[in-house]
């Protein structure tokens, strides 16, 4: 299995500084300055190129001219990776569209890339994490939105980024996205024979959030993958009219 | 073929590596035939306080959408400082207070001697207290004590306070015992 091996040394802001942005509830890095080790996620990024555009897929060439288009183009995969952090997703149609890649595939591939050098810093940044519970609706680290949630063994809410990964307690009463508190204006859904697993909903913005609770499942797999388990409750909630 | 949770979590090795790989190349169609085998129950969670004791432990109701806001669950509420979402027994077994046939929804009376409780009317109930409090209270009524001291008192009639009184519901009890003159008073959370 192809394995990143970060090994840099990220210029970190000052504590003090980092501690402002905290406390007047900004992230800690925005998608501009996140100091990430974009080497080592590129060449990861090849490697994911290179072995998927072997296998029998149907976006197989699309995947070589990706790979392709790397070498071809040093600053390709830097513009993809700051495309990808800054949440430019027109801008990053554009790159899909020149490698005949869905945008998706692409967006999926450069995040799975981008996540040993976000595990890094995750730990580079662990103290200042800790500190103090983070409670907002976005991500600490990175300010990006969650994009699955679990319930913790004593019942508390844990977010999941959607690009970093980083998880961080948020009430469990209250829309993340919107931050509607009016419980008259949430609610959840679960299927009959899948206790445990959960759709939050915001009648307000009409956004979703899935929910795994730990105390029903024994296990709960990364929730990455468990995102990737439960596409049966995405297309429910589409159904319904939340997005 | 449906596809659910363990089975996709089997294939795919519970590693996310795997699911870089197989996320991928996922067909969408035996997910959409799982999705439309299910049944789908919508519901609402809204925060209470436990009714039982003082303590005031938070609680997380989710009430389904089907009948008529009918309870399905109780909880503790992990993000209240009270419990951090733990219940004592009596609190975890909450729902039971609403969801049960055997609740009592109107004031018994049992009669001296008899060995049956009938249900009797609000306003039956309360004049009736209101007379047998009035009476012993008149007959047991003491001016003075022994020594000739102004006492005011009845030793006739004791108040056994709740658990789940609050404070302002205590100060009235307070206000409404003394005026009579008991002084036994008492209060669950110290028995």
């Amino acid at each position: 299995m192809v394995k990143a091996e970060p090994a840099h040394d990220p210029k970190i802001p000052e504590h003090e500084y980092l501690e402002i942005r905290r406390k007047d509830g900004f992230p800690l890095f925005s998608g501009k300055n996140l100091p990430l080790d974009l080497g080592a996620a590129a060449a990861l990024l090849k490697k994911f190129f290179a072995h998927l555009s072997k296998t029998n897929r149907k976006d197989q060439a699309g995947l070589a001219k990706a790979l392709e288009q790397s070498k071809n183009d040093p600053q390709w995969i830097g513009r993809l990776f700051k495309n990808i952090l800054r949440h430019d997703e027109k801008a990053l149609e554009v790159m899909a569209g020149q490698v005949s890649l869905d945008p998706q595939t692409l967006l999926f591939l450069g995040k799975t890339a981008l996540r040993p050098s976000f595990s890094d810093l995750r730990r580079l940044m662990k103290k200042i994490i800790d500190e103090k519970p983070w409670g907002l609706g976005y991500c600490l680290l990175c300010g990006s939105q969650p994009d699955m949630a679990r319930f913790t063994k004593t019942g508390k809410r844990s977010l999941h980024c959607e690009l970093c990964g980083q998880e961080w307690a948020f009430s469990r009463i209250g829309c993340p996205f919107c931050d509607n508190r009016d419980p008259e204006n949430l609610g959840y859904f679960e299927a009959e024979g899948e206790e445990g697993l959960r759709v939050y909903s915001c009648n307000s913005c009409h956004r979703y959030l899935k929910t795994i609770d730990s105390r029903v499942f024994e296990e709960v797999a990364p929730l990455e993958l468990e995102s990737l388990a439960t596409l049966h409750l995405d297309l429910i909630a589409n159904r319904s009219g939340y997005k | 073929m449906d596809v659910n949770r363990r089975d996709f979590l089997k294939i795919t090795g519970t590693s996310a590596a795997g699911a870089a790989i197989l996320g991928l190349a996922l067909n969408l169609n035996p997910i959409k035939s799982h999705a439309q085998s299910l049944k789908i129950n919508h519901c609402k969670e809204t925060t209470s306080i436990c009714c039982y004791c003082a303590v005031g432990c938070g609680v997380i109701c989710s009430t389904g959408e089907a009948g008529a806001g009918k309870i399905i669950n109780i909880e503790g509420d992990p993000d209240h400082p009270v419990n951090e979402g733990a219940l004592c027994a009596k609190g975890a077994g909450l729902s039971q207070l609403a969801n049960n046939d055997s609740r009592i929804t109107a004031p018994m009376y049992r009669a001296p001697y008899s060995n049956r409780w009938r249900n009797v009317s609000w306003e039956w109930a309360l004049s009736n207290i209101a007379e047998r409090v009035k009476k012993s209270r008149d007959a047991s009524f003491e001016h003075k004590n022994n020594k000739g001291q102004v006492v005011n008192r009845t030793m006739g009639i004791a108040s056994v306070g709740s658990a789940a009184l609050d404070n302002e519901e205590c100060w009235l009890i307070q206000a409404l015992m003394r005026s009579l003159g008991l002084v036994y008073i008492e209060h669950q959370a110290r028995i």
